[in-house]
């Protein structure tokens, strides 16, 4: 469930953190329930258990999960995490745009682009890769 | 918590171990690891009072560790090599072992008996090498101890005993606080598992870190550039190696990557520029190849 990549030279607790928020917005985990212990994700992917402690206390922060003392994690509803997730594919999103333009795009061609993607109705004719 | 301070030993003339501080908290995993034949046998005998140090001492939760130490008692040792005595099967050492363990536990012996699917009334000499490690980590674990000494635990376990084994440790060491003291050859094993590493080198600790920090602190990069470039001028990054193939250099190195990449991007035109992972054992390699270990004379 959770893939741990050992050449990501990212630091595990933050793959953990990436792993958990995808299968949140996959609904693979979903509102309120439960997350894998601590320990029962520690033995299953064999990392140090404080490691994870990490993460989810980073999860907990950025307020994607929530803590109930003596019983577990909990994932939060979906509608206080929809407006983070709009956030994060904001960012998404302007990675995307800074892309397109380092390869020479020019503003106009972008947002037709984006037109295209909302609407593919008015698809045909232009060709991505045209300038 | 265990505290080593400044342990020297020599045997004859040989000095073995070399003004050795260890440090490991309550309920944490430190892996001990080092070049064959560096001494971290020896630093575990020396815990567990075979053997008498020179100089330095050895103190747990506060308490200096002597031969005479009530202490012991709540330390385990699980030896590389294990010597069973003759004709014993895994049931008469737990019931020998249990007059000499307090909280040696019936119940965790048969729990983990099962989960290991292990016999308890074969003859333990007759049993294959993994077999034997298997019995003695079960007799560890049952003896509850405040701290297990693991030497080259994981050596001849198959990869399934391996999650289990694992699976135990790490459950006895978050429910009962255990501190866990292992060493293995296997850093590929110990990788991302434990909270603190201290690498070994002709009886010296060359670095003992939190294994987390130890990764912040050793990154690896590879980058190209437009035209001639000369890898000396980067030294203030403090870079410890450098490989070229092609035009690609691979800098391993502690300084910071952000202002690495600033100084190349202003002076150069960068037309690659990744960072790579660290694993514990290029860590170790990158470690001992500092101190010219491995390199031909």
């Amino acid at each position: 469930m959770i893939r741990i990549d050992n050449d990501n030279p990212k630091a595990i607790y933050e793959q953990i953190y990436d792993e958990i928020i995808r299968l949140i917005f996959s609904k693979s985990l979903k509102p309120d329930e439960k997350l894998p212990s601590v320990r029962e994700l520690a033995s299953m992917i064999r990392i140090n258990p404080n490691t994870i402690q990490k993460a989810y206390k980073n999860l907990e922060e950025d307020n994607y999960i929530y803590t109930v003392k003596g019983v577990g994690n909990f994932v939060k509803n979906a509608d206080e995490l929809r407006s983070l997730h709009i956030k994060n594919m904001k960012d998404e999103l302007y990675k995307v745009i800074k892309s397109l333009k380092e390869l020479g795009l020019r503003d106009e061609r972008i947002i037709d682009l984006v037109k295209e993607v909302l609407n593919p109705s008015i698809q045909g004719g232009k060709n991505v890769s045209d300038r | 918590m265990l505290a080593i301070d400044s342990l020297s030993k020599k045997f004859g003339d040989f000095q073995v171990l070399d003004n050795i501080s260890i440090n490991a908290e309550k309920s944490q995993i430190y892996g001990l690891v080092g070049s064959n034949g560096c001494g971290k046998t020896t630093v575990l005998k020396h815990i567990m009072k075979v053997y008498r140090q020179d100089e330095g001492n050895i103190a747990f939760e506060g308490e200096e560790v002597d031969e005479n130490s009530e202490i012991i008692k709540d330390f385990y040792y699980v030896q590389d090599t294990l010597y069973f005595p003759y004709q014993y099967t895994l049931n008469k050492l737990f019931h020998y072992e249990k007059l000499m363990y307090k909280n040696m536990s019936e119940e965790k012996f048969e729990y983990l008996l099962k989960y290991f699917n292990t016999d308890k009334n074969k003859i333990l000499n007759k049993m294959s090498k993994g077999q034997k490690k298997q019995a003695a980590f079960i007799l560890s674990i049952a003896a509850q101890p405040k701290l297990l000494l693991l030497d080259e635990i994981v050596d001849g376990l198959d990869a399934v005993i391996k999650r289990k084994f694992w699976d135990v440790l790490i459950q006895e060491v978050m429910d009962n606080e255990m501190t866990v003291i292992i060493s293995s050859h296997d850093l590929k094993e110990l990788d991302n598992i434990c909270d603190k590493v201290g690498i070994m080198h002709e009886g010296k600790i060359l670095r003992e870190e939190n294994l987390e920090k130890m990764k912040e602190d050793i990154k690896r990069v590879q980058f190209a550039v437009e035209g001639e470039f000369d890898p000396e001028q980067l030294k203030e990054f403090n870079i410890l190696q450098t490989v070229k193939i092609g035009s690609v250099f691979i800098l391993t190195l502690t300084g910071n990557i952000e202002e690495l990449k600033k100084y190349l991007n202003d002076n150069y035109t960068l037309l690659l520029f990744d960072k790579l992972s660290m694993s514990l054992e290029e860590i170790f390699i990158t470690e001992l190849g500092g101190v010219g270990y491995g390199k031909e004379k």
